[in-house]
């Protein structure tokens, strides 16, 4: 299993209250950090196929920053009316200062792991 | 003023004894008459499209609270008629707002309820606006004329003012100030400290009358004991009411006493639903040893104390009626708020777009949260499990499909179904047009003042 997990970012790059993209493996994903942890998700909305990347996020919730649509950074389910599908989400972990996420499982618990 | 209706006579109207000129006071009477109004106004499209273009344009609406856009760049939407708003958040902390129609073709710009974003992009052409209502950018800008253009045309601004927590648009931008406009007396609204309390649930539904009607059943407490009986062992329905200029209004109702109305058989034999009441304020009813006119004075007694241990400081700045009772306060033309120390009801009275004999129910609670163990929402509130009362996750507006029931709990569906058959009733040919009391006469206060807009009065 932690053969999938791929160290992604430092958390000095990765600031409370943002969100920043990488590429892995051709994918597009965006790292959040929120007050109440870190999250990975696929970068795009399934509304009109915006990227995510810096939206704003309140709660455990990202807005999509072109129409707003909005999203649970826990599981991907959408909030609202305005995206019909939910956003994959990946699991992610702590080890010292690297922020790992693993491709492999997407519909796990997605709560960070912090030590 | 007596402590209980039996401890002196009790008749209406009725008037609670506080100081004249006072926020509880009794308002100067206003006589408005008793003309019997031609029922046409609850459903005819000729009624409704005079609304259209002499009442709503002219006055002040409540459009947001301002617990709902706190931030810069936060959003909501209010959908009124076929017109549809912006109101954001400004960077300077002001608000602004905003007709939600793309200036290139028209079509709805921001299409969530609410949000919070850096700037909005039309879903159809991509233009794209900040939150000051500012072109930002044309897609293939090279392939338009600079006639159509240049002047670089950003979203429609409504005049907003915002005042005591409540943010009103007024879309012809001839209305007087707001704090002049208001009918309220000063400083009203304003001891409720709205602008503090969270928005905790919106829900919107779809009623089966005018919206007229809505209000009209809103605006009296004569209905209770018929339509709602299950409160007579816990809210008195007589009540104080005030007419106030402008075509405002609010009835005072006691809660956490039986009514005057209802039997009293032994005096120590407490109704459930003041049992509840005595609870949510810290008594234990097992142990109460008051009578049963004493329950609403003893409530205000331990929610007074439970204040200052929490240090709860807006309730100092309540009266002990404020503690224990709804009043019940009607903003004219479609806003009737129940205003109570633990949290505000705002319901909204919204007409429908095309059909007169439509409208929306916009419930919107606002609720003064306190992180404390030993204090919980008042079960009268009838808050759904699950909400996050911190103002941490602004919630959705919940919505029901056309006909189908709403989940806004047993009292309210009452009212729900209650406005169905006043509104087959009213368009009969045997009805000649209502005949309002003494105890409705807010009702009448408003229709005053509606006809004022229409017949050119104002």
């Amino acid at each position: 299993m932690t053969a999938h997990r791929r160290p992604v970012a430092r958390l000095a790059d990765l600031p409370v209250d943002s969100n920043k993209a990488y590429k892995l493996d051709g994918h597009s994903v965006l790292l959040c950090h929120t007050k109440s942890g870190i999250f990975a998700v696929d970068n795009r909305c399934t509304h009109q196929l915006a990227t995510l990347e810096g939206g704003r996020m309140r709660g455990n919730h990202l807005f999509c920053p072109k129409h707003g649509a909005r999203f649970d950074l826990r599981d991907g389910s959408t909030v609202g009316t305005l995206a019909k599908a939910p956003i994959r989400t990946y699991e992610v972990f702590l080890e010292g200062e690297d922020i790992l996420v693993d491709l492999s499982g997407a519909d796990a618990s997605m709560e960070s792991k912090k030590p | 003023m007596g402590s209980h209706p039996q401890d002196q006579e009790f008749k209406f109207p009725l008037d609670l004894g506080a100081p004249p000129g006072s926020l509880e006071g009794r308002a100067p009477p206003i006589d408005n008459g008793l003309d019997v109004p031609d029922p046409s106004r609850y459903y005819t499209p000729e009624f409704m499209a005079k609304e259209c273009q002499q009442l709503w344009p002219r006055v002040w609406i409540l459009a947001a609270v301002t617990a709902d856009i706190r931030e810069p760049g936060d959003f909501t939407l209010y959908e009124h008629g076929h017109e549809e708003f912006i109101v954001a958040r400004q960077d300077d902390g002001s608000i602004k707002s905003f007709y939600n129609s793309c200036p290139h073709r028209g079509n709805r710009v921001c299409q969530t309820d609410r949000g919070t974003v850096d700037s909005f992009t039309c879903p159809f052409h991509s233009w794209k606006f900040g939150c000051d209502g500012k072109l930002q950018e044309i897609v293939d800008k090279e392939t338009f004329n600079a006639k159509l253009v240049g002047h670089r045309p950003g979203l429609s601004e409504v005049r907003t003012e915002v005042l005591a927590g409540l943010v009103f648009i007024n879309m012809d931008g001839n209305a007087p100030p707001l704090k002049e406009w208001m009918g309220l007396p000063e400083g009203y609204l304003e001891a409720y400290e709205m602008d503090t309390m969270n928005l905790v649930r919106h829900t919107r539904s779809e009623w089966k009358s005018n919206w007229k009607t809505g209000v009209d059943i809103f605006y009296e407490s004569y209905h209770l004991p018929h339509v709602h009986p299950q409160t007579q062992g816990s809210i008195e329905e007589f009540s104080q009411v005030d007419l106030y200029k402008n075509g405002f209004g609010r009835m005072i109702m006691w809660f956490g006493i039986k009514s005057h109305r209802h039997e009293v058989e032994d005096e120590r034999e407490l109704d459930e639903g003041v049992k509840i009441m005595l609870r949510d304020a810290g008594i234990d009813p097992d142990f109460y040893d008051g009578k049963v006119h004493e329950t609403r004075r003893d409530i205000q007694v331990a929610k007074r104390e439970r204040a200052k241990r929490l240090g709860i400081g807006s309730a100092d700045r309540l009266t002990d009626g404020q503690l224990s009772d709804g009043w019940i306060t009607g903003l004219f033309p479609n806003v009737q708020m129940g205003m109570h120390a633990e949290g505000v009801f705002i319901m909204r009275f919204v007409p429908h777009a095309t059909d007169p004999e439509r409208f929306y129910y916009d419930n919107i609670l606002l609720y003064r949260h306190v992180d404390d163990p030993n204090y919980d929402v008042p079960t009268w509130m009838a808050m759904p499990d699950g909400l996050d009362l911190t103002g941490e996750t602004r919630p959705e507006i919940e919505r029901w499909p056309s006909g189908e029931e709403p989940g806004i709990g047993p009292v309210l569906m009452q009212d729900y179904e209650a406005v169905e058959h006043i509104q087959r009733g009213l368009r009969s040919r045997g009805f000649k047009g209502p005949l309002w009391g003494e105890q409705e006469a807010r009702i009448r206060h408003f229709h005053r003042e509606l006809d004022r807009y229409l017949d050119g009065e104002k």
